[in-house]
């Protein structure tokens, strides 16, 4: 069951109309489990069955740790918090590695949340500890279990019992926000993907310029996929009452690689951060410690994200990037400006700009290995795009139209939202924003590619 | 009371949607007009094609390449020119139609003014979607009625994967009926029919939506491999009745008439992951070659051209910037091609 199909069109009617009238919370989030494992269990009952064991062991091992902690044995509660993390992340790796098993859709993102879980729980970030019931509804909660947002535990599990009832602002934002997912996953991701995926299947064969288009064409797909799918997720969940965050900020408009991280997939990067990069010392135990932990956060970034010796080398060098970055800030010689949030996003500096355009370039190439199949792959598109090779002449033209929109979408923001998400959804109560949503609605049926519907962002 | 309240409430809010949604659709249905405004089609059965295009109308195609189309006054792909005293006709399937690239840049009309000036028509293109091959063949006795007093005729096709049944079959003839012109199917429409039409050309929308809801319901259901070019099947035909039956075919043809018969031929390709240029043929070539000259019908095959274009020059004969390359229809680099290779046969009975 995809989010662009009736069937869950179907479901999330349903079930908005069925909490609607339910009072008691229990038999709510009884339903919303329901829900949510008749929709993974669409893609197939065993995944089903990995998921339901893996939640329930997460669960055990939670309340096992929450009781050592309980009785004054903190050595005991870390050593099972320990043991059951390594537990979930062996389960990862021998899905992602072993090759023996299709893996499960969306088993990197909901084990995550089951780490999470876990060590929120070791932290005692949770004010009690959650019940099988919640923990089975935060593990397997569908807006979000086959491509993200990864929402931890502590940010999700107490909006069980605060549930946002849905009245007219929520239903407007929930679905303006699913609407714009749904035009950026079907209208630009999956138009882009025909082109890119032609030209990357015989690179050798296109002009070197046509191969760096078609890698901006990929990098543009790779955004609005991950981000629609985001969108549409985040859209579901909060029409459902919940708010699992921002999971883009514009992330082309970073000038550096800390800030690229700040606004691509920032629901992984916080992840990251908070459970792996922290337990590793963080910035704690000095400059070089550092530096080592940065480079080894985004190994593991790049190793979550795949199994091959691409995706490998794509971590290494984005936390190469990300140490040599931090290196020449700790030296005064960078100036930092512009990120995620700043309230004095530079509007008129040409070098922010450069830096942005630079930043862009980097990210760019480093999206090819993410596409090629194997390494000889990459080097040959890297290649063909250096040496300018000869070859067909293709610039395919939703790039540039699709980068343009993306372009004026970042100006935007600059001037009118300090660099980030200018999205505002359309006042609905009024006539010209009910037109203006109408016509978005009838140009997604009107230009959307029903072509390949796969999403990037499951495979991993 | 409250319940009277609600009702208000719910009903008003009914019909702003209901206006937002008919303001929105008139909105999005002028910008449809520049970008899928497609001609509409009359039926025939008894003629040179299986259908004409609306008389004097006119098309937007921007889904593959970007065309605007210009219908004669007899319901075909022609510019508002006279048809010279001598003249060829071009048949074949939506290659030949060519909506999807601007006017002049069709091989018909490149070769029109490759011909001689370009005010009047030497090669009248009579091209309608789906009429490939085979369809052609079955409407030769039409072809030849409705264009009695042509010099020769084209027949373009992509594919040569008509098996030996379909060789023969080619040969049952649809005839000709010298009353179904365009303007007599237009005149014979029922009520219902011109209604749908005007709904048609006035509501592009609806076909664009129409359109992309067809494509939605097929999108889940998986292709089945297609095993048109399967060597296997192919030599097991070469072996059996196939020469006799393409024999058949081009002595039926040449029985027909005397005029120039030309077989524009020009093969799908596929673009491979080590650069090259792949021709989908199934190895009829030889075949149509040996038979064509058998009986004084010109076999143009553009592999040859196509490959020496792609190793020469990198350009692909299929394909555009809004579509993906090597895939779709005929490019206006291709129709340069076809008109060049077609003006040498042309040329060289002229002579």
């Amino acid at each position: 069951m995809s989010f662009l199909s009736v069937k869950f069109i179907i479901l999330i009617t349903f079930l908005l109309i069925s909490l609607h009238f339910i009072r008691n919370k229990t038999t709510e989030r009884m339903i919303l489990l329901a829900s949510s494992y008749l929709f993974y269990g669409s893609f197939d009952l065993t995944m089903l069955a990995v998921l339901i064991c893996l939640s329930v062991f997460t669960w055990i091992g939670g309340y096992m740790l929450n009781k050592a902690q309980k009785d004054g044995r903190p050595k005991t509660a870390r050593i099972i918090c320990l043991s059951c993390i390594a537990v979930q992340t062996f389960i990862l790796m021998f899905f992602k590695f072993a090759g023996l098993f299709p893996m499960p859709v969306g088993l990197s993102f909901y084990m995550l949340q089951a780490i999470s879980f876990l060590a929120d729980n070791y932290r005692g970030e949770l004010s009690e500890f959650p019940s099988l019931l919640d923990t089975l509804v935060y593990i397997g909660f569908f807006p979000q279990i086959v491509s993200g947002p990864i929402v931890k535990a502590k940010d999700f599990i107490p909006q069980l019992n605060s549930r946002k009832k849905l009245d007219t602002a929520r239903l407007s934002y929930g679905i303006q926000l699913f609407a714009l997912g749904a035009f950026m996953k079907l209208v630009m991701a999956d138009r882009l993907a025909v082109s890119v995926d032609s030209v990357y299947s015989a690179p050798l064969a296109y002009s070197g310029l046509s191969l760096f288009f078609a890698s901006v064409g990929y990098s543009l797909q790779l955004l609005f996929d991950f981000a629609g799918y985001s969108n549409m997720a985040i859209g579901v969940a909060w029409l459902l009452g919940y708010d699992l965050g921002r999971n883009f900020n514009l992330p082309y408009l970073s000038s550096d690689p800390s800030d690229f991280w700040k606004r691509w997939h920032i629901s992984l990067s916080t992840w990251l951060r908070d459970y792996v990069y922290i337990p590793l010392g963080g910035s704690r135990k000095g400059r070089i410690r550092t530096y080592i932990n940065i480079f080894i956060t985004m190994l593991v970034s790049g190793l979550w994200h795949g199994s091959t010796l691409n995706f490998l080398i794509w971590g290494a060098i984005h936390g190469l990037w990300q140490v040599v970055h931090r290196i020449i800030k700790d030296m005064g010689l960078s100036e930092v400006s512009g990120s995620a949030n700043d309230q004095t996003y530079p509007k008129v500096r040409t070098k922010h700009y450069i830096s942005v355009a630079l930043c862009f370039l980097a990210v760019n190439f480093l999206w090819i290995p993410f596409h090629a199949e194997t390494l000889s792959d990459t080097m040959t598109v890297i290649s063909g795009i250096m040496t300018l090779q000869p070859g067909i002449s293709y610039f395919y033209v939703y790039t540039f139209i699709f980068g343009a929109i993306l372009l004026v979408v970042q100006l935007i923001a600059v001037r009118l939202c300090n660099g980030n998400d200018p999205f505002k959804p359309l006042p609905l109560n009024k006539m010209y924003g009910k037109i203006l949503f109408c016509c978005f609605l009838i140009a997604i049926a009107m230009f959307a590619y029903f072509g390949n519907g796969a999403f990037i962002y499951a495979k991993f | 009371m409250i319940f009277m309240q609600s009702f208000k409430h719910y009903s008003k809010q009914i019909i702003q949607w209901g206006t937002a949604l008919t303001v929105s659709f008139i909105i999005m249905n002028i910008l449809c007009f520049a970008f899928y405004n497609p001609c509409q089609e009359l039926i025939r059965e008894h003629g040179a094609t299986t259908g004409f295009l609306l008389p004097g109308s006119h098309g937007v195609y921007g889904m593959e390449g970007y065309c605007i189309a210009n219908i004669d006054e007899k319901g075909y792909v022609n510019r508002d020119l006279p048809r010279a005293d001598s003249y060829y006709v071009v048949a074949g399937a939506s290659h030949t139609e060519g909506l999807f690239l601007p006017l002049k840049q069709r091989y018909s009309d490149i070769l029109n003014g490759m011909l001689g000036p370009d005010n009047e028509l030497r090669i009248y293109n009579i091209g309608r979607s789906g009429n490939f091959f085979s369809v052609v063949l079955q409407h030769l006795d039409g072809i030849l009625g409705e264009f009695p007093d042509a010099d020769g005729i084209i027949i373009e096709t992509d594919t040569l994967t008509y098996d030996t049944k379909a060789l023969y079959d080619s040969q049952t003839q649809t005839g000709y009926d010298p009353s179904e012109t365009a303007s007599s199917v237009l005149l014979n429409l029922t009520d219902r029919q011109r209604f749908s039409m005007k709904v048609k050309q006035y509501l592009p929308l609806m076909r664009e939506l129409h359109k992309q809801f067809l494509t939605y319901r097929t999108m889940s259901r998986e292709d089945t491999p297609s095993d048109i070019l399967d060597p296997d099947f192919w030599a097991g035909e070469y072996a059996g009745g196939y020469s006799d039956a393409l024999d058949s075919l081009m002595a039926f043809i040449r029985s027909k008439t005397d005029k120039q018969i030309i077989i524009l031929y020009h093969p799908a390709v596929s673009i491979e992951k080590d650069g090259s240029m792949k021709l989908l043929s199934n190895g009829a070539e030889p075949y149509y070659r040996e038979i064509c000259a058998k009986y004084a019908i010109d076999f143009v095959d553009m592999s040859g051209p196509y490959e020496e274009a792609y190793y020469k020059d990198h350009t692909v004969p299929y394909g555009f910037f809004n579509t993906t390359m090597g895939t779709g229809h005929t490019n206006r680099t291709a129709h340069r091609m076809m008109a060049e290779e077609l003006y040498k046969v042309i040329s060289v009975r002229q002579d």
